[in-house]
């Protein structure tokens, strides 16, 4: 397990990988953060204590849903889906942050025969 | 940190699951406990420092942790449907057939008469010198009441059947005769008007208490009803007063409709002869109330030198009493001839059926054991996160009460299926059976026991789980099986127990199909109506010749005949009877029996007539007396000297003018297990044909087919009413019938029985099934790998079938030790087979063994066909 390489999330981007985790069907806090590492290789580490209040405001705006259902292994656990709004906002957030990629990515690959010409 | 929207509590829940998750991971990556914890609550950081705070600042209160274990309870059972659904429907069964025995044992047994300190009441017993129940004379009952010391009070009574004109339209009705002090010793108060008193007694006043049903049935329970007078047997009575609603006398089954005051006997006789203050004729039940600080135990030790004092006053010889011994039995319940027959069979079936609930049990904790082994996984996760074990093994028994709370309800409507199931089938007649408050509490405590009992079982094994190895153990989480594992030790025991089931069964079948085999000496094809006359008068013989005239003259009918009694319904009884060249030896039982019957009667019932003659109508009033008596007296008195011709009379003092005419094959009387009495026939013709008392008459007729049969019927009840409409026919069936009445006792126990025995096999196999087939998944490696090293099919079942072997084996060892001392628990009830039948135990041990090899063989195939490549890859 690569745990040294942990990097921290972004501010403002784990919204996006919360509804991200969402699109392919409801999970609760727990998968969601696992989902988030597994998909990105472990790489990014989900920190709880800050899942859990960024769940609390994408919900009170309408982007996920929250119901309490049964885990696998028999627990009551909190299970969020995405929300119409928040499939929307999800692909308006990627656009953006695509864009932002490109962007930075852009700038960080620029040579200076470019920049001159 | 503020949360929004939601409450703090769900908030919490949320954060447990997430870090239970978590948890559960760390373990499965290999952490310890320990580890999985600390490392869990880390990716929490802040968050769950605060959860924390919150929670030690408010631990859970215990009905709040009570709901959470009982909705984690439901989800337990709601996810194997299989296994809850078996387990309700075991335990449904056994708990439904406990309260319906139950239900019975209360009705029959138990149930005590609303009266105060139904627990101080004794009957006193009159025993004639054989040992038979017999009545007190009123003299016996005054001397004792007056001499005894362990009882405050004594009150005699007597039931009579008499017939009451209420003007347009005459009814018969049941009184009861009682002492003056009957009310008082029961401690009942009127519900209006006045009960009987000590000084009505004396003075044989001619009043009447009505009971309750009565005086709702009679006089809509109008006060009116006070002052009005009953006519009775030709006699006007006083109603001065009405008992409580639910007081039935104290003759269970049997309520009356009034009481009158026993002084009142004489005047009620129509100036006949009295039986008060004389000791010649016993006629009274005897009840009493012991004294404070006496027991039932100290008072019958009194009873033998009271009646030997009892003898010394009245200078009677004890030789020629009719008293023998005085006996008391618990009084509280009433009397019950319900009771005499029931008692035993009851008793019976009550331990059998507890027999059932045991097997259930043991079935149930077996497969929660197995289940719990399943999840011991979960357990250690559960102790890992922090639970006490505590709280585990409360969790545990949560599950428990939740299965016996569906199994309870479930079994109590069983119970009152099974209930109107037994009474639909007529065994318990004119007895009030129904669910109480005493049948519900009876069940709700063998539930709870058994929920106990069995949830305790896994509780125990969870609690020895070590966290540690258990969830490095892997997902079987299959333990090394100690030779004597509690399932092992289970399927022992439900194999002996169904053993002692299923041979009790044999034997009381195999009692009941004795019974009914027996030849009883008459035809049972016959035709038999009880008729009441007493509501017409009239002249008996001109009656009864009249009838049975009209009767054989139905079509069909081959012959019509008479008989005071009918088969297993009494007969009158004599004492003392003197014969010619007959010298008793001291303490003779001198008793015989009485029948009166018409000519015709022999032929009718096809009872063969071996010497004499039959009667004919020449034995008429006025004729000499003459008697047919059966092979059983002839045997007897005459011991194979010739009996005809000779001469008898009822008692040593009379002149022997009764003459022998014939002998006749003994008949069976009473019931079928009892040889057949001394029995005296003496011809209606003489004895003034129909009485008051009961009659019976057998009709013998040739019909073919259902139709034929059904207007037999219709023929026969029209003749008897054309004949008079006012003869009450009381019953009409075939003597097939009465005989199959007499066995009904029987037939109760043994389908019961024989009911219980296939439950038993039935969850003892599945018992068996289940430890089988998990051995065989927790063996499958073992399996495997001693296939891939070459060993063949009969290796790998016998390795399945050893454990069998030995589980049955053992069990059924014990089952005969327990069998046998369960046979001689019935031995009273079983007819025509030993307590200790060879063939029905053989037989017995046959089926179970059978048994077990059918629920061994889908495991043991299952293990033939392990493929050892996937048995050790998965393994």
């Amino acid at each position: 397990m690569p745990k040294g390489n942990r990097v921290s999330l972004l501010p403002g981007t784990l919204e996006m990988l919360v509804l991200q985790s969402l699109l392919f069907g409801s999970r609760h806090g727990h998968g969601i953060a696992t989902t988030i590492q597994r998909t990105s290789d472990e790489l990014l580490l989900v920190d709880h204590g800050s899942l859990y209040p960024a769940l609390q405001r994408l919900e009170r705006a309408g982007l996920i849903a929250s119901t309490w259902g049964i885990s696998d292994n028999n627990r009551r656990a909190r299970f969020y889906k995405l929300t119409r709004a928040g499939r929307k906002k999800l692909v308006a957030e990627t656009g953006k942050w695509e864009q932002l990629v490109r962007a930075v990515k852009g700038v960080l690959q620029a040579r200076p025969e470019e920049e001159q010409a | 940190m503020k949360w929004f929207g939601r409450a703090d509590r769900d908030y919490r829940e949320e954060l447990d699951a997430h870090l239970e998750m978590e948890i559960r991971e760390n373990l499965d990556r290999g952490m310890s406990p320990h580890e999985a914890r600390q490392a869990a609550l880390r990716t929490f950081g802040n968050a769950l420092a605060v959860r924390q705070q919150l929670a030690e600042a408010r631990p859970l209160h215990f009905w709040q942790t009570l709901s959470q274990d009982v909705r984690y309870g439901a989800r337990v059972l709601k996810r194997s449907p299989g296994l809850t659904a078996t387990i309700v429907f075991t335990l449904a069964l056994a708990i439904g057939a406990n309260a319906a025995i139950f239900s019975l044992v209360e009705a029959v047994l138990l149930r005590m008469l609303p009266v105060r300190e139904p627990q101080s009441l004794v009957i006193v017993r009159a025993l004639s010198r054989q040992g038979a129940r017999d009545s007190f004379s009123h003299t016996d009952y005054e001397w004792l009441r007056d001499h005894n010391r362990a009882f405050s009070a004594m009150s005699a009574s007597t039931v009579w059947k008499m017939s009451l004109d209420a003007g347009d339209h005459k009814e018969r009705v049941t009184a009861e005769l009682v002492s003056g002090n009957y009310f008082t010793l029961l401690g009942v108060e009127p519900a209006a008007g006045r009960m009987i008193t000590v000084d009505d007694d004396h003075q044989g006043r001619l009043i009447a208490v009505l009971s309750h049903a009565f005086w709702q049935r009679s006089f809509a329970g109008r006060d009116d009803a006070l002052g009005r007078n009953l006519r009775l047997d030709g006699s006007s009575l006083t109603i001065v007063g009405v008992a409580p609603s639910g007081f039935e006398g104290e003759f269970a089954g049997n309520p009356p409709d009034f009481w009158i005051p026993l002084g009142a006997q004489p005047a009620l006789s129509g100036g006949g002869r009295s039986t008060l203050h004389t000791r010649n004729v016993s006629w009274l039940d005897v009840m009493a109330r012991l004294r404070p600080g006496v027991t039932a135990a100290q008072a019958q030790a009194g009873m033998q030198p009271l009646l030997e004092s009892l003898r010394a006053d009245l200078r009677v010889d004890s030789q020629n009493d009719y008293l023998g011994a005085i006996t008391i039995e618990p009084g509280g319940g009433g009397l019950s001839s319900l009771r005499d027959y029931y008692a035993q069979p009851l008793r019976l079936l009550m331990a059998l059926v507890a027999v059932v609930l045991l097997i259930a049990c043991a079935n149930v904790a077996n497969l929660l054991v197995a289940q719990s082994a399943a999840r011991r996984r979960e357990f250690a996760v559960r102790l890992a996160i922090g639970a006490g074990r505590a709280r585990v093994v409360r969790q545990l028994l949560t599950e428990s009460f939740l299965l016996m709370a569906m199994a309870c309800v479930a079994g109590l409507a069983l119970a009152d299926g099974i209930v109107r199931m037994l009474l639909a089938v007529s065994v318990v007649q004119g007895l009030e059976v129904h669910l109480n408050l005493s049948v519900l509490a009876f069940t709700v405590a063998i539930s709870s026991a058994a929920a106990v009992t069995f949830g305790l079982a896994p509780a125990l094994q969870c609690n020895r789980i070590d966290p540690w190895p258990t969830l490095k153990d892997g997902i079987t989480g299959a333990g090394t099986g100690a030779r004597f594992s509690p399932s092992r030790l289970l399927v022992v025991t439900q194999t002996a127990l169904s053993l002692v089931l299923v041979i009790a069964s044999g034997l009381l079948l195999r009692t009941l199909l004795n019974l009914k085999a027996i030849d009883p000496g008459f035809d049972e094809q016959v035709l038999e109506a009880n008729l009441d006359t007493s509501l017409i008068s009239g002249n008996g013989v001109a009656l009864g010749t009249a009838l049975l005239e009209r009767l054989s003259t139905v079509p069909g009918v081959e012959r019509a005949s008479f008989s005071q009694f009918g088969f297993g319904q009494g007969a009158s009884r004599i004492c003392c009877i003197s014969l010619d060249g007959y010298v008793p030896y001291p303490n003779e039982d001198k008793n015989v029996r009485i029948q009166t019957v018409s000519a015709e009667y022999f032929r009718s019932l096809n009872i063969p007539l071996i010497a004499g003659r039959p009667f004919a109508d020449a034995d008429s009033n006025g004729a000499p007396r003459v008697a047919i008596i059966n092979e059983t007296m002839a045997r007897y008195y005459f011991r194979g000297a010739d009996p005809l011709g000779k001469r008898f009379a009822w008692s040593h003092a009379a002149p022997k003018d009764i003459e022998i005419i014939g002998v006749v094959k003994d008949a069976k009387y009473d019931n079928l297990r009892q040889d057949s009495p001394r029995l005296v026939y003496l011809p209606a013709l003489q004895q003034g044909f129909f009485s008051l008392g009961p009659n019976f008459v057998q009709i013998r007729a040739k019909t073919h087919g259902e139709r034929q049969v059904a207007t037999l019927f219709q023929d026969v009840r029209a003749a008897i009413r054309a004949v008079n409409p006012g003869i009450r026919i009381v019953s009409l069936e075939p003597l097939s019938a009465a005989v199959n009445r007499t066995l009904a006792p029987e037939r109760l126990v043994s389908w019961l029985s024989l009911g219980f025995g296939i439950v038993a096999i039935l969850l003892t196999s599945v018992g068996l099934y289940g430890i089988l087939a998990y051995n065989v998944v927790r063996k499958t490696k073992e399996f495997g790998i001693r296939m891939a090293l070459g060993a063949g099919r009969p290796t790998i079942v016998r390795m399945v079938m050893t454990e069998a072997v030995l589980l049955v084996g053992l069990g059924l060892m014990l089952g005969l030790a327990a069998a046998v001392s369960f046979g001689n628990l019935a031995a009273k009830l079983l007819f025509g087979v030993q307590p200790r039948d060879t063939m029905t135990f053989a037989s017995a041990t046959l089926i179970l063994v059978l048994v077990a090899i059918a629920a061994g063989y889908i495991p043991t195939r299952r293990a033939t066909r392990v493929e050892p490549a996937t048995a050790l890859r998965n393994g």
